[in-house]
Protein backbone atom coordinates (compact mmCIF):
# COMPACT_ATOMS: atom_id res chain seq x y z
CA UNK A 1 0.00 0.00 0.00
CA UNK A 2 2.37 2.58 1.14
CA UNK A 3 1.31 4.29 4.27
CA UNK A 4 4.16 6.62 3.72
CA UNK A 5 6.95 6.66 1.26
CA UNK A 6 7.83 10.27 1.75
CA UNK A 7 11.40 9.64 2.89
CA UNK A 8 13.77 10.14 -0.01
CA UNK A 9 16.14 7.25 0.10
CA UNK A 10 19.53 6.74 -1.40
CA UNK A 11 20.94 3.31 -1.99
CA UNK A 12 22.40 1.64 1.02
CA UNK A 13 26.08 2.42 0.97
CA UNK A 14 29.14 1.01 2.64
CA UNK A 15 27.23 -1.76 4.23
CA UNK A 16 28.23 -4.05 7.05
CA UNK A 17 26.94 -7.55 6.89
CA UNK A 18 27.90 -9.57 9.96
CA UNK A 19 27.53 -13.30 10.03
CA UNK A 20 23.90 -13.18 9.09
CA UNK A 21 23.44 -15.46 6.18
CA UNK A 22 19.70 -15.48 5.78
CA UNK A 23 16.57 -13.60 6.65
CA UNK A 24 15.12 -16.41 8.80
CA UNK A 25 17.06 -15.16 11.81
CA UNK A 26 15.46 -11.77 11.51
CA UNK A 27 11.97 -13.22 11.03
CA UNK A 28 12.24 -15.29 14.14
CA UNK A 29 13.73 -12.38 16.05
CA UNK A 30 10.85 -10.09 15.01
CA UNK A 31 8.37 -12.75 16.06
CA UNK A 32 9.94 -12.94 19.51
CA UNK A 33 9.98 -9.17 19.85
CA UNK A 34 6.32 -9.08 18.84
CA UNK A 35 5.51 -11.40 21.72
CA UNK A 36 7.79 -9.74 24.27
CA UNK A 37 5.95 -8.35 27.26
CA UNK A 38 8.46 -5.84 28.59
CA UNK A 39 11.56 -3.94 27.53
CA UNK A 40 14.01 -6.24 29.28
CA UNK A 41 12.72 -9.16 27.16
CA UNK A 42 13.33 -7.08 24.06
CA UNK A 43 16.85 -6.39 25.29
CA UNK A 44 17.47 -10.12 25.84
CA UNK A 45 16.20 -10.94 22.35
CA UNK A 46 18.26 -8.22 20.69
CA UNK A 47 21.39 -9.12 22.66
CA UNK A 48 21.04 -12.78 21.81
CA UNK A 49 20.49 -11.91 18.16
CA UNK A 50 23.38 -9.48 17.97
CA UNK A 51 25.81 -11.92 19.62
CA UNK A 52 24.84 -14.68 17.20
CA UNK A 53 25.28 -12.21 14.36
CA UNK A 54 28.81 -11.47 15.50
CA UNK A 55 28.22 -8.10 17.11
CA UNK A 56 29.78 -7.34 20.47
CA UNK A 57 27.94 -4.33 21.77
CA UNK A 58 24.52 -2.81 21.44
CA UNK A 59 22.70 0.32 22.54
CA UNK A 60 19.20 1.67 21.92
CA UNK A 61 18.83 5.28 22.90
CA UNK A 62 16.99 8.49 22.26
CA UNK A 63 19.20 11.42 21.30
CA UNK A 64 18.36 14.71 23.01
CA UNK A 65 19.43 18.02 21.59
CA UNK A 66 22.76 19.49 22.64
CA UNK A 67 23.13 20.44 26.27
CA UNK A 68 20.67 17.85 27.60
CA UNK A 69 22.17 14.82 29.38
CA UNK A 70 21.90 11.58 27.41
CA UNK A 71 21.54 9.04 30.18
CA UNK A 72 17.77 9.34 30.84
CA UNK A 73 17.23 8.67 27.12
CA UNK A 74 19.10 5.37 27.05
CA UNK A 75 16.51 2.65 26.55
CA UNK A 76 18.68 -0.44 26.61
CA UNK A 77 22.42 -0.72 26.92
CA UNK A 78 24.83 -3.54 26.29
CA UNK A 79 28.06 -1.56 26.12
CA UNK A 80 31.21 -2.34 28.12
CA UNK A 81 30.38 -0.81 31.52
CA UNK A 82 33.57 1.20 31.77
CA UNK A 83 33.02 2.80 28.38
CA UNK A 84 29.38 3.52 29.18
CA UNK A 85 30.35 5.30 32.41
CA UNK A 86 33.06 7.29 30.68
CA UNK A 87 30.77 8.27 27.78
CA UNK A 88 28.02 9.44 30.12
CA UNK A 89 30.17 11.24 32.66
CA UNK A 90 32.05 13.14 29.98
CA UNK A 91 28.99 13.97 27.84
CA UNK A 92 30.63 12.34 24.82
CA UNK A 93 27.32 12.40 23.00
CA UNK A 94 28.04 16.08 22.29
CA UNK A 95 31.16 15.13 20.34
CA UNK A 96 30.42 11.63 19.08
CA UNK A 97 30.18 11.84 15.27
CA UNK A 98 28.01 8.71 15.20
CA UNK A 99 25.41 10.35 17.44
CA UNK A 100 25.65 13.65 15.56
CA UNK A 101 25.07 11.97 12.22
CA UNK A 102 21.77 10.49 13.41
CA UNK A 103 20.33 14.00 13.26
CA UNK A 104 21.17 14.29 9.58
CA UNK A 105 20.08 11.02 8.01
CA UNK A 106 17.46 8.27 8.14
CA UNK A 107 19.78 5.80 6.41
CA UNK A 108 21.88 3.29 8.38
CA UNK A 109 25.60 3.99 8.26
CA UNK A 110 28.83 2.46 9.44
CA UNK A 111 30.57 4.26 12.25
CA UNK A 112 33.66 5.07 10.26
CA UNK A 113 31.61 6.93 7.64
CA UNK A 114 30.49 9.27 10.40
CA UNK A 115 34.05 9.69 11.61
CA UNK A 116 35.08 10.89 8.17
CA UNK A 117 32.24 13.46 8.28
CA UNK A 118 33.79 15.32 11.13
CA UNK A 119 37.53 15.04 10.89
CA UNK A 120 37.75 18.76 11.45
CA UNK A 121 36.59 18.34 15.03
CA UNK A 122 39.36 17.05 17.24
CA UNK A 123 36.81 15.99 19.86
CA UNK A 124 35.12 13.67 17.39
CA UNK A 125 38.35 11.86 16.61
CA UNK A 126 39.11 11.62 20.31
CA UNK A 127 35.78 9.89 21.05
CA UNK A 128 36.22 7.49 18.14
CA UNK A 129 39.74 6.62 19.23
CA UNK A 130 38.79 6.07 22.84
CA UNK A 131 35.82 3.93 21.77
CA UNK A 132 38.23 1.78 19.79
CA UNK A 133 40.37 1.36 22.91
CA UNK A 134 37.30 -0.06 24.66
CA UNK A 135 36.68 -2.49 21.81
CA UNK A 136 34.14 -0.38 19.94
CA UNK A 137 36.18 0.28 16.82
CA UNK A 138 33.65 -0.67 14.19
CA UNK A 139 29.93 -0.91 14.03
CA UNK A 140 26.75 0.14 12.40
CA UNK A 141 24.26 2.74 13.52
CA UNK A 142 20.62 2.84 12.55
CA UNK A 143 19.03 6.26 13.09
CA UNK A 144 15.38 6.34 14.14
CA UNK A 145 13.17 9.36 13.67
CA UNK A 146 9.78 9.21 15.32
CA UNK A 147 6.59 11.00 14.34
CA UNK A 148 6.80 13.26 17.40
CA UNK A 149 10.07 14.70 16.14
CA UNK A 150 12.43 12.80 18.45
CA UNK A 151 15.70 11.31 17.25
CA UNK A 152 17.03 7.99 18.41
CA UNK A 153 19.30 5.21 17.30
CA UNK A 154 20.01 1.52 17.48
CA UNK A 155 23.73 0.94 17.28
CA UNK A 156 25.54 -2.39 16.94
CA UNK A 157 29.30 -2.68 17.49
CA UNK A 158 31.48 -5.43 16.10
CA UNK A 159 34.64 -6.24 14.18
CA UNK A 160 35.37 -7.92 10.87
CA UNK A 161 31.95 -7.54 9.43
CA UNK A 162 31.29 -8.24 5.73
CA UNK A 163 29.31 -6.09 3.35
CA UNK A 164 25.83 -7.19 2.30
CA UNK A 165 23.08 -4.69 1.42
CA UNK A 166 20.25 -7.16 1.95
CA UNK A 167 21.41 -7.95 5.43
CA UNK A 168 21.66 -4.30 6.27
CA UNK A 169 18.11 -3.71 5.13
CA UNK A 170 16.98 -6.56 7.38
CA UNK A 171 18.95 -5.12 10.27
CA UNK A 172 17.32 -1.76 9.57
CA UNK A 173 13.89 -3.38 9.76
CA UNK A 174 14.80 -5.15 12.99
CA UNK A 175 16.03 -1.91 14.56
CA UNK A 176 12.85 -0.01 13.62
CA UNK A 177 10.65 -2.84 14.83
CA UNK A 178 12.44 -3.14 18.17
CA UNK A 179 12.51 0.62 18.67
CA UNK A 180 8.75 0.93 18.10
CA UNK A 181 8.05 -1.95 20.45
CA UNK A 182 10.25 -0.42 23.15
CA UNK A 183 8.50 2.90 22.66
CA UNK A 184 5.13 1.21 23.15
CA UNK A 185 6.26 -0.04 26.56
CA UNK A 186 7.23 3.49 27.51
CA UNK A 187 4.17 5.33 26.26
CA UNK A 188 2.67 7.38 29.06
CA UNK A 189 -0.71 5.70 29.09
CA UNK A 190 -0.62 2.05 29.88
CA UNK A 191 -3.78 0.04 30.35
CA UNK A 192 -1.99 -2.71 32.27
CA UNK A 193 -0.96 -0.20 34.89
CA UNK A 194 -4.42 1.35 34.98
CA UNK A 195 -5.96 -1.84 36.18
CA UNK A 196 -3.65 -1.97 39.17
CA UNK A 197 -5.00 1.11 40.97
CA UNK A 198 -5.91 -0.07 44.46
CA UNK A 199 -9.32 0.50 46.05
CA UNK A 200 -7.74 2.96 48.50
CA UNK A 201 -6.05 4.88 45.67
CA UNK A 202 -9.31 5.12 43.77
CA UNK A 203 -11.16 6.24 46.87
CA UNK A 204 -8.65 9.01 47.53
CA UNK A 205 -8.55 10.09 43.88
CA UNK A 206 -12.33 10.48 43.97
CA UNK A 207 -11.99 12.93 46.85
CA UNK A 208 -9.17 14.78 45.10
CA UNK A 209 -11.30 15.01 41.97
CA UNK A 210 -14.07 16.85 43.76
CA UNK A 211 -11.61 19.40 45.09
CA UNK A 212 -10.64 18.10 48.53
CA UNK A 213 -7.14 18.81 49.77
CA UNK A 214 -4.91 16.17 51.31
CA UNK A 215 -5.72 17.59 54.74
CA UNK A 216 -9.49 17.37 54.09
CA UNK A 217 -9.14 13.79 52.89
CA UNK A 218 -7.01 12.84 55.85
CA UNK A 219 -9.79 14.11 58.13
CA UNK A 220 -12.56 12.39 56.21
CA UNK A 221 -10.84 9.00 56.07
CA UNK A 222 -9.05 9.21 59.43
CA UNK A 223 -5.65 8.85 57.82
CA UNK A 224 -2.50 10.89 58.17
CA UNK A 225 -1.87 13.47 55.49
CA UNK A 226 1.34 11.74 54.47
CA UNK A 227 -0.58 8.50 53.91
CA UNK A 228 -3.00 10.36 51.65
CA UNK A 229 -0.11 11.90 49.73
CA UNK A 230 1.57 8.51 49.51
CA UNK A 231 -1.50 7.00 47.81
CA UNK A 232 -1.89 9.94 45.43
CA UNK A 233 1.78 9.69 44.51
CA UNK A 234 1.45 5.94 43.87
CA UNK A 235 -1.54 6.54 41.60
CA UNK A 236 0.35 9.29 39.78
CA UNK A 237 3.28 6.96 39.20
CA UNK A 238 1.04 4.12 37.98
CA UNK A 239 -0.70 6.41 35.50
CA UNK A 240 2.57 7.93 34.33
CA UNK A 241 1.26 11.44 34.88
CA UNK A 242 3.20 14.47 36.01
CA UNK A 243 0.77 16.42 38.17
CA UNK A 244 -2.12 15.76 40.52
CA UNK A 245 -4.63 17.32 38.14
CA UNK A 246 -3.27 15.29 35.22
CA UNK A 247 -3.64 12.14 37.32
CA UNK A 248 -7.28 12.95 37.99
CA UNK A 249 -7.86 13.72 34.31
CA UNK A 250 -6.44 10.36 33.27
CA UNK A 251 -8.30 8.45 35.93
CA UNK A 252 -11.59 10.05 34.94
CA UNK A 253 -11.01 9.68 31.23
CA UNK A 254 -10.42 5.95 31.49
CA UNK A 255 -13.21 5.33 33.98
CA UNK A 256 -10.83 4.30 36.73
CA UNK A 257 -12.78 6.47 39.08
CA UNK A 258 -16.33 7.67 38.75
CA UNK A 259 -17.62 10.93 40.14
CA UNK A 260 -21.29 11.32 40.92
CA UNK B 1 -14.82 15.27 12.52
CA UNK B 2 -15.91 11.74 11.75
CA UNK B 3 -15.26 8.85 9.38
CA UNK B 4 -17.58 8.01 6.51
CA UNK B 5 -17.31 4.47 5.25
CA UNK B 6 -18.15 4.06 1.60
CA UNK B 7 -19.11 0.64 0.31
CA UNK B 8 -20.43 -0.23 -3.12
CA UNK B 9 -23.97 -0.03 -1.73
CA UNK B 10 -23.94 3.52 -0.38
CA UNK B 11 -21.67 4.98 -3.02
CA UNK B 12 -24.40 7.08 -4.61
CA UNK B 13 -25.14 9.17 -1.52
CA UNK B 14 -21.45 9.75 -0.80
CA UNK B 15 -20.37 10.37 -4.36
CA UNK B 16 -19.01 13.89 -3.74
CA UNK B 17 -16.82 12.70 -0.87
CA UNK B 18 -15.42 9.88 -2.97
CA UNK B 19 -14.61 12.28 -5.80
CA UNK B 20 -12.73 14.55 -3.38
CA UNK B 21 -10.87 11.48 -2.14
CA UNK B 22 -9.72 10.53 -5.65
CA UNK B 23 -8.45 14.07 -6.24
CA UNK B 24 -6.63 14.24 -2.91
CA UNK B 25 -5.04 10.88 -3.62
CA UNK B 26 -3.72 12.16 -6.92
CA UNK B 27 -2.31 15.27 -5.24
CA UNK B 28 -0.64 13.28 -2.49
CA UNK B 29 0.57 10.11 -4.17
CA UNK B 30 1.44 11.54 -7.60
CA UNK B 31 2.17 15.24 -7.12
CA UNK B 32 3.77 15.03 -3.70
CA UNK B 33 5.20 11.52 -3.39
CA UNK B 34 6.02 11.20 -7.07
CA UNK B 35 4.32 7.91 -7.95
CA UNK B 36 4.38 8.82 -11.63
CA UNK B 37 2.85 5.51 -12.72
CA UNK B 38 -0.41 6.68 -11.21
CA UNK B 39 -0.52 10.04 -13.01
CA UNK B 40 -3.84 10.68 -14.75
CA UNK B 41 -4.87 13.46 -17.12
CA UNK B 42 -8.01 14.18 -15.10
CA UNK B 43 -6.04 14.45 -11.85
CA UNK B 44 -8.05 11.65 -10.23
CA UNK B 45 -6.23 8.66 -8.78
CA UNK B 46 -8.58 5.81 -9.64
CA UNK B 47 -7.46 2.28 -10.46
CA UNK B 48 -8.97 -1.17 -10.99
CA UNK B 49 -9.10 -1.78 -7.21
CA UNK B 50 -11.47 1.15 -6.68
CA UNK B 51 -14.35 -1.13 -7.61
CA UNK B 52 -17.67 -1.93 -5.97
CA UNK B 53 -15.98 -4.18 -3.41
CA UNK B 54 -13.55 -1.53 -2.16
CA UNK B 55 -14.29 0.01 1.23
CA UNK B 56 -13.18 3.63 1.55
CA UNK B 57 -12.74 5.11 5.00
CA UNK B 58 -12.84 8.88 4.63
CA UNK B 59 -12.01 11.21 7.48
CA UNK B 60 -14.46 14.07 7.05
CA UNK B 61 -14.80 17.49 8.66
CA UNK B 62 -18.04 19.06 7.49
CA UNK B 63 -17.94 18.59 3.73
CA UNK B 64 -14.16 18.35 3.53
CA UNK B 65 -12.23 15.11 3.24
CA UNK B 66 -9.11 15.31 5.45
CA UNK B 67 -7.74 11.84 4.83
CA UNK B 68 -8.59 8.40 3.64
CA UNK B 69 -7.77 4.74 3.41
CA UNK B 70 -8.88 2.04 1.00
CA UNK B 71 -9.59 -1.46 2.29
CA UNK B 72 -10.10 -4.20 -0.26
CA UNK B 73 -11.15 -7.81 0.44
CA UNK B 74 -8.37 -10.32 -0.18
CA UNK B 75 -10.86 -12.64 -1.83
CA UNK B 76 -10.81 -10.31 -4.86
CA UNK B 77 -7.77 -9.18 -6.82
CA UNK B 78 -5.78 -6.78 -4.60
CA UNK B 79 -2.76 -4.58 -4.99
CA UNK B 80 -0.83 -6.89 -2.65
CA UNK B 81 -1.61 -10.13 -4.45
CA UNK B 82 -1.32 -8.78 -7.99
CA UNK B 83 1.43 -6.15 -7.92
CA UNK B 84 3.57 -6.90 -4.87
CA UNK B 85 3.74 -10.70 -4.87
CA UNK B 86 7.54 -10.53 -5.01
CA UNK B 87 7.47 -9.07 -1.48
CA UNK B 88 5.69 -12.14 -0.10
CA UNK B 89 7.68 -15.17 1.00
CA UNK B 90 5.52 -16.34 3.86
CA UNK B 91 1.93 -17.57 4.08
CA UNK B 92 -0.87 -15.18 5.03
CA UNK B 93 -1.92 -15.57 8.66
CA UNK B 94 -5.38 -16.89 7.91
CA UNK B 95 -8.15 -17.37 5.39
CA UNK B 96 -8.41 -14.82 2.60
CA UNK B 97 -11.98 -13.95 3.63
CA UNK B 98 -10.67 -12.82 7.04
CA UNK B 99 -8.29 -10.23 5.63
CA UNK B 100 -8.40 -6.71 4.19
CA UNK B 101 -5.65 -5.17 2.08
CA UNK B 102 -4.96 -1.65 3.43
CA UNK B 103 -3.91 0.74 0.65
CA UNK B 104 -3.84 4.43 -0.30
CA UNK B 105 -3.69 5.65 3.28
CA UNK B 106 -3.18 9.39 3.56
CA UNK B 107 -3.81 12.41 5.73
CA UNK B 108 -4.10 15.78 4.02
CA UNK B 109 -3.26 17.97 6.94
CA UNK B 110 -0.79 16.38 9.28
CA UNK B 111 -1.19 19.03 11.93
CA UNK B 112 1.51 18.38 14.48
CA UNK B 113 1.53 19.52 18.04
CA UNK B 114 5.21 18.72 18.38
CA UNK B 115 4.62 15.83 20.75
CA UNK B 116 2.56 13.18 19.11
CA UNK B 117 1.10 11.97 15.89
CA UNK B 118 -1.48 14.29 14.36
CA UNK B 119 -4.83 13.52 15.94
CA UNK B 120 -6.37 13.06 12.49
CA UNK B 121 -3.93 10.27 11.65
CA UNK B 122 -4.60 8.46 14.91
CA UNK B 123 -8.36 8.76 14.38
CA UNK B 124 -8.04 7.20 10.93
CA UNK B 125 -5.92 4.29 12.25
CA UNK B 126 -8.37 3.78 15.06
CA UNK B 127 -11.29 3.89 12.62
CA UNK B 128 -9.72 1.31 10.34
CA UNK B 129 -9.11 -1.04 13.26
CA UNK B 130 -12.66 -0.58 14.54
CA UNK B 131 -14.07 -1.06 11.03
CA UNK B 132 -12.24 -4.38 10.76
CA UNK B 133 -13.56 -5.50 14.15
CA UNK B 134 -17.13 -4.50 13.26
CA UNK B 135 -17.01 -6.31 9.93
CA UNK B 136 -15.52 -9.47 11.43
CA UNK B 137 -12.05 -9.27 9.90
CA UNK B 138 -8.98 -10.70 11.61
CA UNK B 139 -6.05 -9.11 9.84
CA UNK B 140 -4.89 -6.36 7.50
CA UNK B 141 -2.24 -6.75 4.85
CA UNK B 142 -0.18 -3.79 3.70
CA UNK B 143 2.84 -2.72 1.68
CA UNK B 144 4.78 0.23 3.03
CA UNK B 145 8.13 1.77 3.65
CA UNK B 146 9.86 0.03 6.55
CA UNK B 147 9.84 3.37 8.40
CA UNK B 148 6.13 2.85 8.97
CA UNK B 149 6.88 -0.27 11.01
CA UNK B 150 8.35 1.78 13.86
CA UNK B 151 5.16 3.81 14.15
CA UNK B 152 2.81 0.84 14.02
CA UNK B 153 4.72 -1.17 16.61
CA UNK B 154 4.94 1.91 18.86
CA UNK B 155 1.14 1.75 19.17
CA UNK B 156 1.46 -1.79 20.45
CA UNK B 157 0.02 -3.09 17.20
CA UNK B 158 1.08 -6.63 16.36
CA UNK B 159 2.82 -6.38 13.00
CA UNK B 160 4.49 -9.23 11.10
CA UNK B 161 6.45 -9.19 7.87
CA UNK B 162 5.33 -11.33 4.94
CA UNK B 163 8.81 -11.28 3.45
CA UNK B 164 12.19 -9.63 3.45
CA UNK B 165 12.27 -5.91 2.71
CA UNK B 166 13.28 -4.86 -0.80
CA UNK B 167 14.24 -1.59 -2.44
CA UNK B 168 11.38 -0.22 -4.52
CA UNK B 169 11.88 3.14 -6.21
CA UNK B 170 14.68 3.97 -3.81
CA UNK B 171 12.72 3.17 -0.66
CA UNK B 172 13.10 0.06 1.54
CA UNK B 173 9.68 -1.52 1.23
CA UNK B 174 7.99 -4.37 3.02
CA UNK B 175 4.78 -6.38 2.82
CA UNK B 176 3.28 -7.33 6.14
CA UNK B 177 0.16 -8.02 8.12
CA UNK B 178 -1.42 -6.43 11.19
CA UNK B 179 -3.45 -8.38 13.70
CA UNK B 180 -6.99 -7.06 14.18
CA UNK B 181 -7.89 -7.02 17.86
CA UNK B 182 -9.78 -5.11 20.54
CA UNK B 183 -6.45 -4.65 22.25
CA UNK B 184 -4.99 -2.90 19.20
CA UNK B 185 -8.01 -0.58 19.06
CA UNK B 186 -7.78 0.13 22.76
CA UNK B 187 -4.07 0.98 22.60
CA UNK B 188 -4.46 3.29 19.61
CA UNK B 189 -7.25 5.12 21.44
CA UNK B 190 -5.57 5.18 24.84
CA UNK B 191 -2.21 6.44 23.55
CA UNK B 192 -3.87 9.17 21.53
CA UNK B 193 -6.61 10.27 23.89
CA UNK B 194 -9.40 9.07 21.58
CA UNK B 195 -12.43 8.56 23.77
CA UNK B 196 -15.13 7.67 21.27
CA UNK B 197 -15.75 5.99 17.97
CA UNK B 198 -15.55 8.25 14.91
CA UNK B 199 -17.29 5.82 12.57
CA UNK B 200 -20.76 6.70 11.33
CA UNK B 201 -23.07 4.39 13.30
CA UNK B 202 -25.71 4.39 10.58
CA UNK B 203 -23.30 2.74 8.20
CA UNK B 204 -22.88 -0.22 10.51
CA UNK B 205 -26.54 -0.46 11.48
CA UNK B 206 -25.83 -0.46 15.17
CA UNK B 207 -26.43 2.37 17.55
CA UNK B 208 -25.56 1.88 21.20
CA UNK B 209 -22.51 -0.26 20.75
CA UNK B 210 -20.67 2.39 18.80
CA UNK B 211 -19.77 4.36 21.88
CA UNK B 212 -18.05 1.60 23.75
CA UNK B 213 -18.50 2.33 27.47
CA UNK B 214 -14.85 1.74 28.30
CA UNK B 215 -13.78 4.61 26.06
CA UNK B 216 -16.42 7.09 27.14
CA UNK B 217 -15.59 9.89 29.51
CA UNK B 218 -17.17 9.76 32.92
Amino acid sequence: MAFDRTVPHRRYRGVLGAKLNNFDNIFSCLEHIKRAENDSSVLDILRDFSEKAGFESLIVSGLPHRGIPLEPFVVINHWPQEWYNRYMSRDYVELDPVARRCFQTVVPFIWREAASDLTQHSGAAKVMNEAADFGLAEGICIPVHTEDGMQGCVSFGGKNIDDDPKVLMSLHLLALYAHGRLRAFRRPINILQHSTLSEREREILRWVAIGKTSLDIADILSLSMSTVNFHVENARRKLGTSTRSHTIAEAVQYNLISIH
Amino acid sequence: MHIETIFGTNIRSKFQLLEQNFRHRHKIFVDRLGWEDLRKADQRDVDQFDNADAQHLLLVDGERVLGGARLTPLTNPTLLLSTFTHLIQMPLPGRLEDGLDWTRHYIRFARRNGKRLAPEAAILYSGAMEHALLTGKRYFTFVSSIYMIELLTSFNWKVSPLGAPQMIEGSPTIAGWIEVSEEALFHMNAYNGITKSHLNPKTYAIEEEMNCPQYASA
